[in-house]
């Protein structure tokens, strides 16, 4: 056993999993400069989920133990997720980075918050699921069909090898595949963490929520826990976004000066899409619910170019 | 020696006890029945320690002598079979309606020996003799003389179309070959060229695909598992979809080399099997029983595995005999999951029916607060079905998109892109069936009771059996590998890999053993646990309902909560929208395409054909007296 | 060198497709329009950088006259139509926008198979947009098929028109000048002409709405 490779493997998952609330409240940050508001601080998430820890919690009359569990099963499966992600350098400390699996973990997740909403025995949540449900189905078949051709393209599923693959294959491999997978992946990264124009994030409006109505009797620790969990899985698409299908700047050297450079690199391609979910979200309007097919079916369908366009060029 | 006695065990035991419960019919007769069973439970284990076992029975039929076989494969088809048996025998030893419905139960020892028949016998009376043996038991279990008659006959009239089918083909196979013993068959296929043997292997599709409700053949599964007893259901469901993939697979294979020219015929089967599978997953969604979906759940999973049957046969077409061993252990190791996953599943769901005496969702919701540990393991069996980690139904579902990556080994081949298809269909109705069961279990379990109910308890035992099985879900599935090491070189003797190489994961893609994914899982499990640490302040209070009184009916339903994807594939399922009479809101149904559009006007055109040649049939003697002649004389005037 | 070429053909053979399914997808005029613009200039690079490569140079001459009249000229005639017939929206379309992109995936999974044995016979660099050239013909067809306005009509069919063309460039790196002249002629010609019948249409029958010509029957 490498320590030096456990250490870096260990600090990248701590530092993804201290940083999530700073993402989003970069995109918040962005999003207000955007929009023309001064906006909230950068810190502000810390001190929401600061608050939240030190709340009573309030679990309804209705809810039965799977309310209280749900939070831990969620957030514990999108941490083993992050696990499964390089970061810095291409090893990892968890269970491999094979893409279907963490698919598969977070969908356990997104399982887990389906069924809490059925909890409360309100009509909020029952619609929220519901929602989700719609677009759990369209979607899965696109990010399903994106990896497959990242994985065509590398030949591997796993992310530590293709993202070697394609930061070590030169300029060349930017083709047709890898852009049209990408652009497929970004419409799946909004619609599975719930962001304009799929669900409006800051808004508790009922004909237009779906992660919100979900969590809507969450309280206290569980709604922090809740809340936290779907920062990091915002996070760890990003993450997979920006370490599968542009990796240029991953190291797979151990000196320190490759590692800055990754960490220089990464820290730069995150704030790169950060800023352009955050211009997209101040540009776009939600779209409506039965609006939402057309676009994840564009999504699947640019996915199935992508192969294709593997397999004809 | 020591094999030969112990298939003799398995015979003889079921054969006794099926002779006491004739004497005997007691409410212990349950417990008898299940002992039949604990023989072929350590079946699997004999096989590992003395290897495989044959015994030829000397006194046999016209056809020659019986012959039983028992090798890795059917061993473990055996064990899993029993051991879901046993568990649904003890179950119904547990469930207070002994008396109310009674089954049949000198039928349940004749199953288990029937099923035991059918997977070790080698020659193809005992094989065809068991298999109609096991129709016959199931249908007789599944009661066809009250209520729930008219679906009993269809499912009667339906597999045992299926029969005959596979009887012709069995017949077929036997005369070509010149032996009635199917190990003989191997290799047969090169001299009956390529278009007799997709020929053989449609028609084994279609009989067996009867017995597992693919496309169109699933008309009898709804309405059979909604009224029929739910242990008899789950036999069905469980133990006779075991026999089916079994026996398709060993007579498919047993004869059928793939070569470039069957590519057509697999894509072909892919291609049903996908449409199969998406419909099912498609209507397990919008059901409005909990029987129903699970009946849909089961079309689907066997869709899926007839997917990869398919997927083998393609990858065997090509030469790629690693990935097609792959794919064809998958499928069988996801049936074998299924049968546990869905055993468990139908008890649970017979489990709070009970409780809630309603088979409907509309009664239900709720439970899971005054019945936690039912909930709990109930859980485990959805989480399963939906092919979620970490349990068994994700692992084969993961081996699934495994295989389907193994396209890489197809080279240049067009045909290739029949796999991403394939693992859009697998994420398409996995993704389905997920919020399908989901719903299941929402609907079921949480929430607040939809109906002012007398909460009755759940027996000691049938709590038992539930246990043993969510047990068996998670265990089989965390020890996925050892049981693959153990299946692969049988499987690969079967696609007829030359060295019968072992399959172990590492597979060319993924490199993790289930098992670690289960430990890692449940450490962050524990460790999010400790984090939270023990909150005091957990106050209960009422749900927020907006400043008004919130009623039992104001919850999401299940017609609601499946509205969107109902309206997303409306062309589909065929919504039928309107208000029903007497009711105040307008309600969606969605009717069965196929009983409508095809076996109805099927049944209808074959009533008018006989009603036709009924006026050929006056009765009258003279008129027959008339067609004697008039057919003399059209023969005497063309054979002149 | 050559395998940058060969990437950026790529890319905007890839192109030249997407911006046929982004024509399925759209229901604005003014969008399609710019799509179509966006296509014919991604053609004309193509054609451009396949005649670099080749090294004929009449492929210039092509590119400069694509340039020309489907970048400058038809799409300003197409807008002008648009602002005379005041059609700012397609109808509800046939098929719905799920519907026609996954038809046209399976057109273009189709496209790809059909040529598939062509393909791997042939030597030539650019061999490898038969396919997309094929799909991109056939989805101009299909947005001909499921949409109801005249003028959606013609821009499926110049987009047809766009599909040959590739098809032209990538397989024979283009015919004798003369007779592409003649075919440029023609498109245009052509779609004065159907733009008058969208005029005369729109005037009949007061709509653009290509299912009402079935009154004509009677």
């Amino acid at each position: 056993m490498d320590y030096s490779l456990f250490i870096i493997s260990t600090l990248q998952f701590l530092a993804l999993l201290v940083s999530a609330p700073a993402v989003v409240g970069l995109i918040r940050l962005l999003k207000a400069r955007a929009q023309g508001r001064r906006g909230a601080s950068l810190l502000q998430p810390y001190r929401d989920l600061r608050k939240l820890w030190r709340k009573d919690e309030q679990v309804s009359e209705d809810a039965s133990w799977l309310f209280r569990v749900a939070p831990l099963i969620s957030a514990a499966s999108v941490i083993l997720t992050t696990s499964m992600l390089p970061v810095l350098h291409v090893t990892v400390l968890g269970p491999g980075s094979d893409m279907i699996l963490a698919i598969y973990i977070l969908m356990l997740s997104r399982a887990m918050l389906v069924l809490s909403s059925l909890e409360g025995g309100s009509v909020f949540g029952g619609m929220g699921g519901s929602r989700d449900s719609m677009i759990s189905v369209l979607i899965e078949p696109a990010l399903l069909l994106s990896i497959f051709s990242l994985a065509a393209l590398a030949g591997s599923t796993e992310l530590s090898s293709t993202a070697q693959f394609i930061s070590q294959g030169g300029y060349l491999i930017i083709g047709p595949t890898l852009i049209l997978a990408a652009a497929s992946f970004c419409i799946t990264t909004l619609a599975e963490n719930a962001r304009l124009p799929f669900d409006n994030p800051a808004t508790h409006l009922e004909l237009t929520m779906v992660h919100e109505a979900m969590v809507l009797e969450y309280s206290g620790r569980s709604l922090a826990l809740m809340e936290y969990s779907s920062w990091l899985k915002l996070t760890v698409f990003i993450t997979i976004l920006v370490n599968g299908f542009l990796p240029w700047g991953i190291s797979s050297a151990l000196d320190p000066l490759s590692l800055a450079l990754a960490s220089l690199a990464f820290i730069f391609k995150l704030i790169l899409a950060l800023g352009l979910i955050a211009l997209l979200e101040s540009q776009m309007a939600k779209m409506r619910l039965f609006r939402l097919p057309n676009l994840l079916t564009t999504s699947f369908t640019l996915a199935l170019l992508a192969l294709m366009a593997f397999y004809i060029l | 020696m020591v094999m030969v006695s112990f298939l003799a065990c398995l015979v003889l035991l079921p054969l006794a006890v099926f002779l006491f419960s004739l004497i005997y019919r007691g409410r212990y007769v349950y417990i008898i029945a299940a002992l039949s069973a604990s023989a072929a439970v350590l079946a699997l284990p004999a096989v590992m320690i003395w290897g495989p076992g044959v015994l030829d029975i000397p006194f046999g039929s016209v056809f020659g002598a019986y012959s039983l076989r028992l090798g890795e494969l059917s061993a473990a088809f055996l064990s899993f079979s029993a051991l879901v048996f046993m568990s649904i025998c003890l179950h119904r030893f547990g469930s207070d309606t002994d008396m109310d419905r009674p089954l049949p139960v000198s039928q349940l020892p004749l199953l288990m020996l029937f099923c035991s028949t059918a997977l070790m016998s080698d020659d193809i009376f005992l094989l065809l003799l068991s298999w109609e043996g096991l129709s016959l038991s199931t249908f007789l279990l599944c009661g066809f003389q009250r209520e729930n008659g008219k679906h009993s006959w269809r499912y009667f009239a339906i597999t045992h179309m299926g029969g005959l089918v596979i009887l012709c083909a069995v017949l077929f196979l036997a005369q070509h070959s010149g032996s009635f013993l199917v190990s003989d068959w191997n290799g047969s296929a090169a001299a009956m060229g390529v278009f007799s043997s997709s020929i053989i292997m449609i028609l084994l599709l279609l009989g067996f695909g009867t017995k597992l409700g693919l496309i169109p053949f699933q008309v009898w599964m709804p309405g059979l598992y909604q009224n029929s007893p739910p242990h008899s259901v789950a036999l069905v469901s469980a133990v006779s979809s075991n026999v089916a993939v079994f026996l398709l697979v060993k007579l498919g294979y047993s004869y059928f080399v793939a070569s470039e020219s069957s590519v057509t015929l697999a894509l072909v089967i892919m291609g049903l099997a996908s449409v199969s599978a998406i419909y099912a997953a498609l209507q397990a969604l919008v059901q409005d029983a909990p029987m129903r979906v699970l009946a849909y759940s089961s079309m689907k999973n066997m869709s899926l595995v007839v997917l990869m049957l398919g997927l083998s046969m393609l990858f065997s077409a090509h030469g790629a005999t690693v990935a097609a061993s792959l794919s064809l252990l998958t499928a069988l190791l996801h049936t074998l999951y299924h049968s546990l996953f869905k055993s468990l599943s139908v008890l649970g769901v017979s489990d709070a029916q009970e409780i809630v005496g309603s088979e409907h969702f509309i009664g239900m919701g709720g439970l899971a607060r005054h019945h936690s540990l039912l909930s709990v393991l109930f859980l485990i069996g959805v989480l399963s079905m939906a092919a979620l980690p970490p349990f068994n139904g994700f692992v084969s579902e993961w081996l699934m998109i495994q295989s389907m990556m193994e396209g890489f080994a197809l080279g240049a081949e067009p045909y290739r892109m029949a796999l991403p298809l394939g693992v859009a269909v697998l994420g398409l109705s996995g993704a389905l069936g997920a919020a399908a069961y989901l719903r299941l279990y929402g609907l079921m379990f949480l929430g607040r009771p939809r109906r002012h109910l007398e909460f009755k308890s759940v027996n000691g035992s049938s709590l038992m059996s539930i246990g043993v099985l969510s047990v068996a879900c998670l265990a089989s599935g965390a020890f996925a590998v050892p049981l693959i090491s153990v299946l692969s070189p049988s499987v690969t003797a079967m696609v007829g890999h030359p060295t019968g190489i072992v399959l172990s994961p590492p597979f060319t893609l993924g490199e993790i053993d289930p098992l670690v994914i289960v430990v890692a899982l449940s450490i962050m499990v524990l460790i999010t646990a400790v984090c939270r640490g023990r909150n005091k302040n957990v106050n209960r209070s009422r749900t927020w309902d907006c400043g008004s009184d919130l009623g039992p009916d104001m919850q999401y339903s299940a017609m609601s909560f499946s509205q969107p994807v109902a309206k997303v594939f409306h062309t589909v399922l065929g919504t039928r929208s309107g208000i029903v009479e007497g009711r105040l809101f307008p309600a969606s149904n969605f009717p069965d395409h196929f009983w409508e559009r095809v076996y109805l006007p099927l049944s209808k055109s074959y009533l008018d054909l006989s009603r036709a040649v009924r006026r050929l049939q006056g009765g009258s003697v003279q008129s027959y007296l008339g067609y004697i002649l008039a057919v003399l004389m059209v023969l005497m005037v063309a054979l002149r | 060198m050559t395998e940058i070429m060969m990437n950026s053909l790529n890319i905007l053979a890839v192109g030249i497709l997407l911006a046929s399914l982004m024509a399925m997808t759209t229901p604005r005029m003014g969008q399609l329009i710019r799509i179509f613009t966006l296509q014919s200039l991604m053609l004309a690079g193509m054609a451009a950088l396949v005649g670099y490569q080749t090294g004929s140079e009449h492929l210039y001459i092509i590119a400069s006259i694509i340039v020309l009249l489907k970048v400058f000229i038809i799409p300003r005639f197409l807008n002008y139509s648009i602002e005379r017939i005041k059609v700012k929206r397609e109808l509800e379309p046939l098929l719905g926008i799920p519907g026609s992109l996954l038809l046209s995936a399976a057109i273009v999974v189709l496209a790809y198979f059909v040529t598939e044995p062509v393909i791997s016979l042939t030597e030539v660099i650019t061999r490898n947009c038969l396919a997309i050239s094929l799909a991109v013909t056939l989805i101009g067809l299909l947005l001909m098929i499921t949409r109801r306005k005249a003028m959606t009509e013609v821009i499926g069919l110049l987009m047809m028109e766009n599909g040959l063309f590739l098809a032209v460039i990538s397989t024979s790196h283009g015919m004798p000048l003369i007779v592409e002249m003649g075919i440029f002629f023609d498109v245009l010609v052509a779609v004065i002409i159907m733009g008058m019948f969208a005029f005369r249409i729109n005037e009949t029958f007061e709509t653009s709405d290509t299912s009402i010509l079935k009154r004509l029957r009677y």
